[in-house]
């Protein structure tokens, strides 16, 4: 279990992170997303215990993560970039794990290895993209964690790799009950995997939701009007909607929490018809970046 | 079963729907019979990269509607003789449905007979 109390981060003045409050269930998946350096990487590196929060705190199974080598011991962390010493081999970093590691099992590295095929005798700098990532990701199952963070763990890497990390991913939360926490921008696997996800735009968290409830609330909506003139500025002022595009006669509303009730009230400003339109979580997630530039 | 359950993360259905949907799918055109095992949660999580959360929420739904069983020990099942349990709140969605193919079909021409004609046709592909 992970709990993100209000955290800020400021590195010099500026503040990276502000005021995140976020909660993450044992067994579950989260994602988190973000254009780039809206926050991503720096929330990890202080939920993994890296950096220092300034104000708040990260517990995790309600032990305050900082400078904490047993709460350290159950989190597997693999970062969205090569950490290792690429001179190192494959096996050495083996032993280097095992010596941090407590609970690394090697029957695990090598039952897993035979999917994953890491030529142990080769150095990390002689491995490809796709081979370091799949070795980070390796070693830290290996470990057997309660938690394990991924930053971008899929970024750059082929379809048929991202697809096997993917349901490695999976296959250790449904064996293990495992609490992962990722960030990707591939946002077409986030809506697949997570039970939960979280937009991240200058730090600050734009909206955190179940899947299923940012499914069911956040809509895009086609709605043609009786009397369209100076309908939309009517629109844009109610509480539900974040934006509202017309094309012609066709009025495209999105809103953040969609119900009958909404859709009544619709039809009493004078809709003659309106019709959902699918909207995935790459889609959603255009619009909150957007909403917040129109604000500004 | 990957290609049996197709997975758009597109639409606006969440996720879970759509697998009950496209196991009730598949159950009906005869892909899946009665008696067949069906993948454990976390052998069809892998397989399709889907939640098991996710998953195991269908089948609990699935099983609410005797569609599938499950055995302890053995696994999870196509039920040997489904009976439909009515469900007026999944009635009146399909009025609505129906309500709506209606008034499109007027739109461009279709009259009752054509239609009644097209559902008969979809019937007999199953």
């Amino acid at each position: 279990m992970i709990d993100i109390k209000n955290v800020s981060k400021r590195i010099d003045d500026k503040y990276i992170l502000k005021n995140v409050d976020l909660h993450v269930n044992k067994g579950s998946i989260f994602g988190i997303i973000g254009e780039n350096g809206a926050g991503k990487t720096t929330l990890i590196k202080c939920l993994t215990g890296i950096y220092k929060v300034d104000e708040g705190n990260i517990l995790i199974d309600g032990e305050e993560v900082f400078d904490n080598n047993t709460a350290k011991q159950t989190i597997g962390y693999v970062s969205d970039e090569n950490q290792y010493f690429t001179s190192f081999k494959v096996n050495q970093l083996l032993k280097f794990y095992k010596k941090a590691y407590k609970s690394f099992s090697e029957e695990r590295f090598d039952e897993l290895n035979q999917k994953f095929k890491i030529p142990l005798e080769k150095r990390v700098r002689e491995l490809s993209k796709g081979m370091k990532m799949r070795t980070a990701i390796l070693l830290n199952l290996s470990i057997k964690p309660d938690i394990l963070i991924l930053d971008e763990p899929t970024s750059g890497l082929d379809p048929v790799i991202k697809k096997e990390i993917m349901s490695i991913i999976i296959d250790e939360v449904a064996s293990r009950n495992v609490t992962v926490f990722i960030s990707s921008h591939h946002l077409d696997h986030i809506e697949r995997i997570c039970d939960s996800v979280a937009i991240i735009k200058n730090g600050e968290i734009k909206l955190m939701s179940s899947m299923e409830d940012a499914k069911n609330s956040i809509k895009k909506l086609q709605v043609l009007f009786k009397d369209n003139d100076n309908i939309c500025k009517d629109l844009s002022s109610l509480d539900e909607v974040i934006k509202v595009e017309t094309i012609g006669r066709v009025n495209y509303i999105i809103t953040k929490s969609y119900t009958k009730d909404f859709e009544k009230k619709l039809y009493n400003m004078g809709a003659d018809f309106i019709e959902i339109v699918d909207m995935s979580l790459e889609d959603m997630f255009i619009y909150f970046v957007e909403e917040e530039e129109k604000n500004e | 079963m990957k290609t049996l359950i197709n997975i758009d993360s597109r639409s606006s259905k969440p996720i879970y729907e759509q697998i009950i949907e496209k196991i009730q799918e598949n159950i009906l055109k005869g892909i899946l019979k009665p008696g067949d095992k069906l993948p454990s949660v976390r052998e069809l999580a892998s397989i399709i990269t889907i939640n098991p959360n996710t998953i195991s929420k269908a089948y609990i739904e699935l099983e609410r509607m005797k569609a599938i069983e499950v055995i302890r020990g053995k696994g999870t099942f196509v039920v040997e003789n489904f009976k439909p349990i009515m469900d007026d709140e999944k009635m009146r969605e399909i009025q609505e449905h129906m309500k709506k193919i209606i008034i499109e079909s007027h739109h461009i021409g279709l009259d009752k007979a054509q239609l009644i004609n097209i559902l008969n046709e979809i019937y007999n592909e199953f």
